[in-house]
């Protein structure tokens, strides 16, 4: 692969980028929260229910970017 | 009337509501600054990024329900915010004669967009000085204080 060659983006990619990262950062948070809320002392939300909750918070961005792919074709603009 | 912000007892947390606000305003952020950044050449320099950077946060804010007007006194305030926290900047007369000269200026109209954000900052200095508790009129309202105090012990 040729380092030194810079590439122009897709504006459709990029906008898609941006709208997945916030798609995640929510599912992430939805999850955490969730997670807060069966601790004992609820109230807070930790790196730990963070963590706990990427793992779904990525399967659901997976399943999303999967399905607006066959309805938009945004998956091929990435 | 303005009331001294007391410390915080969850200082050093975020609260919920901040984060989604943030996260949202983070969101049309980024999809703002890809409509921005598209009219930028793969050789711009640092001041056209920054510049395409701050086009979107006006858009993002004014897409929040912000006006113009507001904008300019927000970032008029931001602009002059570390100035006034580095130097402990208090109003005094000398910025009020700025202030007084910048209005001259506006209503000639020759002011420029530099000294509209200066006068935006300079104003915005000015209200918190007046809503500040160290302008308000406390001896006056202790009297009076004092005055009914007595009258209701009669």
């Amino acid at each position: 692969m040729d380092q030194s060659k810079t590439y122009w983006i897709d504006p459709c990619a990029a906008q898609a980028l941006a709208e997945w990262k916030a798609l995640f950062a929510e599912q992430v948070m939805m999850h955490a929260k969730e997670l807060a809320k069966k601790d004992k002392s609820p109230g807070a939300i930790t790196l730990d229910h963070y963590r706990k909750s990427v793992s779904i918070a990525a399967q659901f961005l997976v399943n999303a970017i999967k399905d607006s792919g066959s309805s938009n074709g945004r998956q091929e603009a990435a | 009337m303005a009331v001294k912000k007391q410390p915080d007892s969850n200082s050093g947390k975020l609260h919920e509501t901040t984060n989604d606000w943030f996260r949202e305003f983070l969101k049309h952020l980024e999809l703002f600054m890809v409509e921005t950044g598209q009219s930028l050449a793969a050789n711009a320099v640092t001041f056209d990024l920054s510049f395409a950077a701050m086009r979107a946060v006006k858009l993002t804010l004014l897409e929040s329900g912000m006006n113009d007007e507001q904008i300019r006194h927000l970032f008029g305030r931001v602009a002059f915010e570390d100035w006034r926290v580095a130097n402990q900047l208090k109003w005094n007369a000398e910025l009020n004669e700025r202030r007084f000269q910048l209005i001259d200026r506006d209503i000639q109209g020759t002011l420029n967009q530099a000294e509209q954000l200066e006068l935006a900052g300079i104003t915005q200095l000015m209200r918190a000085h007046v809503d500040s508790e160290l302008n308000l009129p406390m001896e006056g309202a202790r009297k009076l204080h004092r005055l009914l105090t007595d009258f209701n012990s009669e």
